[in-house]
């Protein structure tokens, strides 16, 4: 396929030019429902925050989407019913991009019996409801990718055209599984789209820094998977390159997309992040996902008041899960048993 | 009123020390200020002011605190 | 019909591929090659490339792979060449498969196949030879079963294929060709956690693993001949372990042998004694005995290997000790 490409900012490979409204699919209401879920997130990720760090109201480890929220609603805007996302730890976005509850995931987080998975799981397995495609997330860093290829090859065996979408982070080009799992996708010739959420670190280490070759892309097309390059701070760049890939996709041509984004907080809420320059930071904050969205919206026609509406509605929302969350109870320890 | 909680600055340590204070009782903060500096098992953590207003320091310098306390008032 | 261990193994893959058109197989030269020892022929024929499929040398990706295809509804049999190479899956089976159940509060399982051999006995060496079941027995949420007959191996690999937990299926290849046993041709199973007693005795009993089942018998037909009568017993699955069978036997024999290809450190020969032992003391006439090779690797040089493995006499000598 032909893409339109030009640079942006640091991002030294071409990058896919954003998709205008009408093309590609993207009409005004998919573009306010991913706006909706992006401020959905970020309203359920700073309540996140508060409720692990500044209350310390719960504990263990969470890992945030704060500044990434771009992606995954725009990925997943692409799906079709049957089509199934895996993910990682870092999965509330995706959780709440494909339109599970906040309340049960919100539940979950709080380890109570209305979660996703019944709080036994916790806040590194929320992505977890297949009838909304939300089909597994993993602690490993990148095991979910070889069970990707086995659900896509599924998939073609059934042959209903669906597609599996398997989203980690830049830290996972480095992992065994990776190097395998897309070796194996591009041998079965399988219906799988993997989407690289390039927050430019590896936990507390920069990427760059560790990777052979300098680039995610060329190391995916050496694998023999087609790579392009999105500007994940723009949910138009993503969204075209996930409508994009996705024909090639479906018909066992297994692409990936490495979205370059960037986290605004640390690995985990824990995290100061006190490794990443200061200006760097600066640079990426002045970069976020949703005023870029707005500022789109706004000058197609909405109005700040339609803006406030959808960020009121979030805020309840998140309220609403918290309360839930903070209502319900804990599953009987024997429950247990029946999940072995 | 804003309360000002001491935070988790760990997945797993439930107290935390409140190493030092640098603002006075009765100061008034602005929003974002650094108030203090928490420590946890490995990391030291600086509390930022949520709010702006007169502040009300509820807790001693080096004193050790269940995460979730209150530790300071802004008004 | 009279099948040797291999010939077994595959009618029960060639069955139940019929049967079910959602069981395929993936592994390292089991399609065009039939297996590097020939356990698969035919099947990439019989069903073609879809079914029986030939993999890169990926065992992340080939368990991963069963995972996810079992996942979604197939029934992956996913081949690891030998033993020594599964450790490289054990990432995708313990956390992963043998999880996706726990991570989903019940919804999904992913109850896929893993068959493996190890060819201790071949001449192979340290790196494929081993034999080590309780890395996986230690495992909740799946099956661990010890085909060591083709009548039984048939049976619980069809179990396998039917159960919704996922199975680590541990072949010994020293015993694919050398024997034939009368094998059933209807359609049965042969049920995970019951153990066999494979022959009755009522003098001590012996629980032989895998590999041994066939030396813990012929070493019975010996003592008989010296006036010891043995009971052997095969436990079949290690994962869910029968311990009640062998307690039975052991309260009726009052002495315990069990033998296993294992180093004796944290085996499943030291689980099987611990859980007689806590069901009852007072039955045991003498300390229970395990008998494993030493602790050493296993060496490729065919007298030292030799002396390395358990066998007949071994055995003998053990139950001998055992009786006096």
């Amino acid at each position: 396929m032909e893409v339109e490409s030009a640079k942006i900012d640091e991002i030294n490979v071409p990058t896919i030019l954003p998709a205008e409204y009408g093309s590609f699919g993207l009409t005004r209401e998919k573009v306010l429902s991913i706006y909706k879920r992006m401020v959905l997130i970020r309203e359920f990720e700073k309540t996140a925050e508060d409720l692990y760090v500044t209350r310390g109201v719960l504990g263990g480890l969470s890992h945030l989407y704060l500044g990434e929220e771009a992606i995954a609603p725009s990925v997943v805007s692409v799906m079709k019913p049957g089509d199934m996302v895996l993910g990682t730890y870092r999965g509330h976005g995706h959780a709440l991009a494909l339109g599970i509850e906040p309340n049960k995931v919100m539940a979950e987080l709080y380890g109570k019996e209305g979660g996703v998975a019944r709080g036994v799981a916790g806040s590194m397995h929320v992505i977890m409801d297949p009838e909304k495609g939300a089909l597994y997330s993993t602690a490993i860093v990148g095991s979910h990718i070889p069970i990707a290829v086995g659900v896509a090859y599924a998939m073609k065996f059934y042959g209903n055209g669906n597609m599996a979408i398997a989203f980690f982070g830049d830290g996972t080009v480095n992992i065994g599984a990776f190097a395998e799992g897309l070796n194996m996708a591009w041998y079965l010739k399988v219906p799988v789209l993997f989407v690289v959420e390039n927050n430019q670190y590896a936990e507390y280490t920069k990427t760059s820094n560790t990777l052979g070759g300098g680039s995610i892309a060329k190391r995916a097309e050496a694998l023999g998977v087609r790579a392009l390059v999105a500007y994940g701070n723009d949910a138009f760049s993503v969204y075209r390159a996930a409508a994009l890939a996705e024909a090639d996709v479906r018909k066992g041509r297994p692409v990936l997309i490495e979205a370059v984004t960037y986290r605004m907080k640390g690995h985990n809420p824990y995290d100061m992040a006190s490794y990443r320059p200061q200006d760097e930071v600066a640079h990426w904050l002045d970069r976020d996902p949703i005023k870029l969205m707005e500022s789109r919206l706004l000058s197609d026609g909405l109005k700040e008041d339609d803006l406030k509406a959808i960020l009121d509605w979030a805020k309840k929302e998140v309220e609403e899960a918290v309360e839930y969350a903070e209502k319900d109870g804990v599953l009987p320890f024997d429950a247990l048993y029946g999940f072995v | 009123m804003t309360d000002v909680f001491a935070p988790r600055v760990d997945p797993s340590t439930e107290t935390v020390r409140l190493l030092k204070w640098k603002v006075k009782n009765g100061d008034v903060v602005d929003q974002g200020e650094s108030l203090a500096s928490i420590e946890g098992a490995k990391t030291t953590f600086d509390l930022k002011a949520p709010a702006s207003g007169k502040i009300k320091l509820l807790v001693q310098e080096g004193a050790r605190v269940k995460v979730g306390t209150k530790v300071a008032e802004i008004a | 019909m009279e099948m040797n261990l291999a010939e077994a193994i595959r009618e029960a893959l060639e069955e139940e591929m019929a049967k079910n058109e959602r069981v395929i197989i993936i592994g390292e030269d089991v399609a065009a090659a039939g297996g590097i020892m020939g356990v698969t022929k035919g099947l990439l024929e019989k069903f073609g490339p879809e079914r029986v499929i030939d993999s890169p040398i990926s065992e992340i990706a080939l368990a991963g792979f069963g995972t996810g295809a079992a996942m979604m509804g197939l029934r992956p049999v996913v081949e690891i060449m030998y033993m020594d190479f599964t450790p490289l899956a054990l990432e995708q089976l313990m956390n992963q498969a043998a999880q996706v159940k726990f991570i989903s509060a019940g919804k999904l399982t992913a109850p896929f196949v893993l068959r493996t051999q190890y060819s201790l006995g071949r001449h192979n060496g340290p790196q494929h030879s081993q034999f080590f079941p309780s890395f996986f027995a230690n495992i909740v949420g799946i099956n661990v079963a010890l085909p060591s007959r083709p009548k039984s191996a048939k049976g619980l690999l069809k179990q396998g294929l039917r159960s919704d937990r996922p199975t680590v299926f541990i072949e010994p290849s020293y015993h694919y060709f050398d024997y034939t046993e009368d094998v059933p041709q209807d359609d049965y199973v042969v049920p995970f956690g019951r153990a066999e007693v494979v022959r009755r005795g009522k003098d001590l009993t012996i629980v032989a693993l895998s590999r041994l089942v066939p030396e813990a018998l012929a070493a019975a037909e010996e003592l008989e001949k010296k006036g010891i009568s043995a009971e052997v017993i095969d436990p079949l699955t290690v994962r869910p372990l029968d311990v009640k069978t062998i307690a039975d036997s052991v309260s009726k024999t009052g002495r315990l042998l069990i033998a296993s290809d294992e180093h004796s450190q944290a085996s499943v020969a030291s689980e099987i004694a611990a859980d007689v032992y806590e069901l009852d003391l007072a039955f045991l006439k003498k300390p229970i005995r395990r008998l494993h090779p030493p602790e050493v690797h296993v060496p490729t040089s065919p007298a030292l290997e030799e002396e390395y493995m358990i066998d007949q006499e071994s055995l003998i000598r053990a139950a001998e000790e055992l009786m006096r």
